[in-house]
């Protein structure tokens, strides 16, 4: 069985009983209102929280099942928010996503190397590789944190909140990754915080009050009714080249 | 006949020196209304001199370091100079407290209401000076003079002693392993002087320098004193002291329990300790 | 001007640089003294053709035990910043130094009634081996205490303020176990300053034996540290087993401050100072960081015992004093310039 599952999640913090999968080639958003157990959700199904019930599988096996290294192998995990290592290099950060291959002890090499181009290929980082990630600007910064997690070339790419810090240059840039990686056949779950971004994905995953409300196809699911039952009465869906758009009627 | 008279006198002149006002080695001016009849003291030293002038029976506490003579370590203890016990003293209700001019022992007891007097006991002129400022205290003069003219003859006898031997062997003298030493200007340097020894430490470095190891190797003492317990082997110990005149010799004298007070407290007794260091540096 | 050239380069200058401090040390350490010695007569007795204890057996081992101390703490220092992502961190913090500290006094103490030589050694001369373990076993217990009360090494916040009370409480035992025996308030707070005068062979020998234990994990670690630069819940999803890792790296540092203490008393921020200031000519690569600090931290230890035992000679100052008079004034600097900064 393909795919990384959560199933029948409670706890820990507000999930009461979430079922939510991605499989390869795959681009979920998971959206919801702040508290409603996004974040919690993602860290569970990275294996960085267990559940009090319920389980997660990886490919059809238990999350726990697998060694951390070769969990980190398969799943790659991007936190919202720091610490960031100032004083690290950019290509020193990125290469720090290579110890899921290397272990302890490890030696990197060629495939190693490769990796980390490409990392910092596909993110744009490469251009400032060389600087200390705290000269870096906010959105170039979040750029260097995704080449890292891309590093491991993971299977699933697990991503909390990734376009916070980003400009609309970046941000164009951020989804059309997104959307490459799984076209390239990479499981992609992201927590946004806006429905615009949510409606680029396959499938957008909404969460309220620690349960799934909606789950399907961005057409399906952001619906004016949904969102203004998430976001209040003033919210507003028009339908742009057949993707729903969303805005507020002030 | 003379006797009444010489009471009488003794008397009169005790009247009229009290109330007494003297200054202390803090510089404070302290009035004491009669002779005083129940004295705490908080230094060893004093606690000595007190006794010596005959008058260890007015003592009601001492401090936790005094323990000569043999009487006083029956009274209640005080404390000492970073541990203090300030409650203790005033319930006791004293009419002199003798403290040491370090600390601020005695801003606590002045609010008490008690009558406090600061001593400095440090050099050697300190003995002397100490003896007949407590003999006034205490209306004890003509006591605290022949005391005085009693230490001075027991020093000149040990003196002339030393005074005898050909050489003046290079002292090294160690208070503690850190390792601080004496200087010549310091009460045990005097004392080293009189028992003729020549001490290896420069004037310059004061009264207890922490001397660097390699400079007392480099002076190659004949005589090391040291007072801590177990000063033999450490010092045997040391990297390369071995070389040392006095190691080699085994000419290291080590007093602990109690001598090393003899040569650490300048007080009445301050003969027998100089005796220790002549005996040490010219034999018996 | 550094600034703008190539960062390897850079790099490899701070590296020479460190090498150059070190040996200036190693020089003077052993040239200069309370003692005035002809350089003639130093080189003769290190190449063995003229005897001379002073150069052989107190000099030279007391610069080289001086350098492996000061290693110690900076490398353990710099294990404590990168642990606890708190560049304020340093060997005190853990309350590991008041540990073996207190162990050490308390095996002193214990013995002082059946051998008050071995306690006067112990204390002043530097601690034989199994001494030496007895202190390490008091760095660790205090910094597994304060694990517990912290609830574990998660919570660095709660780390830091445990490490804190542990140190205070362990240094008030030291303290009243030294003033048991008052004669010695003076020979009390000379150790709580430091003191390297009786660094001997026998010392440094000790000192290397826990070096080659505690320093390869460490300079191993490097990465697992830059790894945790990223925080805990990345450095867990990379794959890596933080629990057991922290341990490891409490362990070896604790080896490192136990014999650090044990041959010198107390010496204050060089375990601090070191990492601080190298981080800022290096960045944070912990691989480039610890051995580093090792240097560095010898290299500051040496020439502040030089100062100490040549500022006011043949008489000395405690080293912690001069350390402490050297680091205070440029970490307030230090401090300053980040506030410009920010």
């Amino acid at each position: 069985m393909e795919g990384l599952e959560a199933k029948g999640i409670v706890g820990p913090y507000a999930l009461l009983g979430v079922d939510l999968a991605v499989r390869p080639g795959e681009w979920v958003a998971l959206l919801g209102p702040n508290g409603s157990g996004k974040s919690t959700l993602l860290r569970v199904m990275a294996g960085l929280l267990w559940p009090r019930s319920g389980k997660v599988l990886l490919e059809g096996r238990p999350l726990r099942a697998y060694g951390s290294y070769a969990r980190g192998q398969l799943l790659a995990y991007l936190p919202q928010g720091g610490p960031y290592p100032e004083g690290l290099l950019v290509e020193e950060v990125v290469r720090l996503g290579r110890l899921p291959h290397l272990g302890l002890w490890g030696q990197e090499g060629r495939e190693d190397g490769e990796a980390v181009e490409w990392a910092l290929e596909v993110t744009g980082a490469s251009r400032f590789r060389g600087r200390y990630l705290g000269s870096l600007s906010g959105g170039e910064r979040q750029r260097v944190l995704l080449a890292r997690a891309l590093a491991a070339r993971p299977r699933y790419l697990l991503l909390d909140e990734p376009t916070t810090f980003l400009d609309l240059e970046y941000l164009g840039g951020l989804l059309a990754l997104l959307r490459g990686l799984a076209a390239k056949g990479m499981g992609v779950l992201a927590v946004l915080h806006d429905p615009n971004q949510a409606a680029l994905a396959d499938r957008v995953a909404v969460l309220k009050g620690g349960r799934l409300l909606a789950e399907g196809r961005p057409e399906a699911v952001l619906t004016e009714p949904l969102l203004q039952g998430l976001y209040g009465q003033g919210v507003r869906v028009a339908h742009l080249g057949g993707r729903p758009h969303v805005y507020l009627d002030a | 006949m003379r006797r009444v008279f010489a009471a009488i006198t003794v008397l009169l002149a005790l009247a009229f020196a009290f109330p007494l006002t003297l200054t202390d080695d803090l510089g404070r001016t302290v009035t004491v209304k009669a002779p005083p009849k129940r004295i705490v003291t908080m230094l060893p030293s004093v606690t000595e001199t007190v006794c010596a002038l005959g008058a260890c029976d007015r003592i009601v506490a001492t401090d936790d370091y005094s323990d000569w003579p043999e009487r006083v370590k029956a009274l209640p203890k005080a404390g000492g100079l970073y541990n203090p016990n300030p409650e203790l003293i005033v319930s006791l209700r004293p009419d002199l407290v003798l403290v040491s001019k370090y600390g601020r022992l005695y801003e606590t007891l002045e609010r008490a209401g008690l009558v406090v007097f600061a001593v400095r006991t440090e050099t050697y002129e300190d003995i002397f000076r100490t003896t007949r400022t407590l003999g006034k205290l205490l209306g004890l003069e003509a006591q605290a003079e022949r005391l005085v003219a009693q230490i001075q003859r027991e020093v000149y006898q040990e003196e002339s002693r030393a005074a005898k031997a050909k050489t003046r062997p290079r002292v090294y003298y160690e208070i503690d392993p850190t390792p601080y030493t004496v200087g010549p200007e310091s009460f045990i340097g005097v004392l080293i002087q009189k028992a003729r020894g020549a001490n290896i430490i420069p004037r310059e470095l004061g009264l207890f320098p922490k001397i660097a190891p390699e400079f007392v190797v480099e002076r190659n003492p004949e005589v090391i004193v040291a007072t801590y317990p177990g000063a033999l082997e450490t010092i045997r110990a040391r990297p390369g002291w071995s070389r040392v005149q006095a190691v080699q010799t085994g000419r290291i004298c080590v007093f602990t329990g109690g001598q090393d007070n003899l040569l650490s407290r300048p007080g009445p007794r301050v003969a027998q300790g100089l005796r220790l260091l002549v005996d040490c540096f010219h034999g018996r | 001007m550094i600034q703008a050239l190539p960062l390897a380069f850079r790099r490899s200058l701070v590296f020479l640089w460190l090498l150059f401090l070190l040996l200036l040390a190693l020089v003077l350490g052993v040239a200069l003294g309370a003692v005035n010695l002809p350089p003639g007569e130093v080189l003769q007795a290190l190449l063995g053709l003229k005897e001379n204890p002073i150069v052989t057996e107190m000099r030279l081992p007391r610069v080289l035990g001086g350098m492996l101390v000061g290693a110690a703490l900076g490398v353990a220092g710099a294990s404590f910043q990168g642990l606890f992502r708190n560049p304020l961190a340093d060997p005190y913090l853990m309350g590991s130094a008041a540990g073996a500290a207190f162990a050490v006094t308390l095996l002193a103490s214990l013995l002082g009634g059946l051998s008050p030589a071995f306690a006067q050694h112990a204390i002043f001369q530097g601690l034989p081996l199994s001494a030496t373990l007895f202190g390490f076993l008091g760095a660790l217990s205090a910094t597994l205490l304060t694990l517990v009360l912290a609830g574990g090494a998660a919570r660095t916040g709660e780390l830091v303020l445990a490490g804190v009370v542990v140190g205070s409480v362990l240094t008030g035992a030291t303290t009243y176990l030294m003033l048991q025996d008052a004669d010695r308030v003076r020979a009390v707070f000379a150790y709580t300053l430091g003191n390297l005068a009786f660094l001997g062979w026998p010392g440094v020998r000790v000192l290397v034996l826990f070096f080659l234990l505690a320093l390869p994990p460490l300079l191993l670690l490097g990465r697992v540290l830059n790894a945790l630069q990223l925080g805990e819940e990345v450095a867990k999803s990379l794959g890596l087993p933080l629990e057991g890792l922290k341990l490891l790296l409490l362990l070896a540092a604790s080896l490192l401050v136990a014999a650090a203490v044990a041959q010198a008393g107390i010496i204050g921020f060089v375990g601090l100072i070191t990492p601080h200031l190298l981080r800022r000519l290096l960045g944070e690569d912990y691989r480039l960081l610890l051995p580093a600090s090792a240097l560095g931290g010898a290299a500051l230890l040496a020439l502040a015992d030089l100062l100490a035992r040549t500022l006011t000679r043949p008489a000395e100052l405690p080293v912690g004093v001069v350390t402490t008079l050297l680091g205070g004034p440029f970490f307030l600097y230090l401090m300053w310039r980040r506030r410009g900064r920010a």
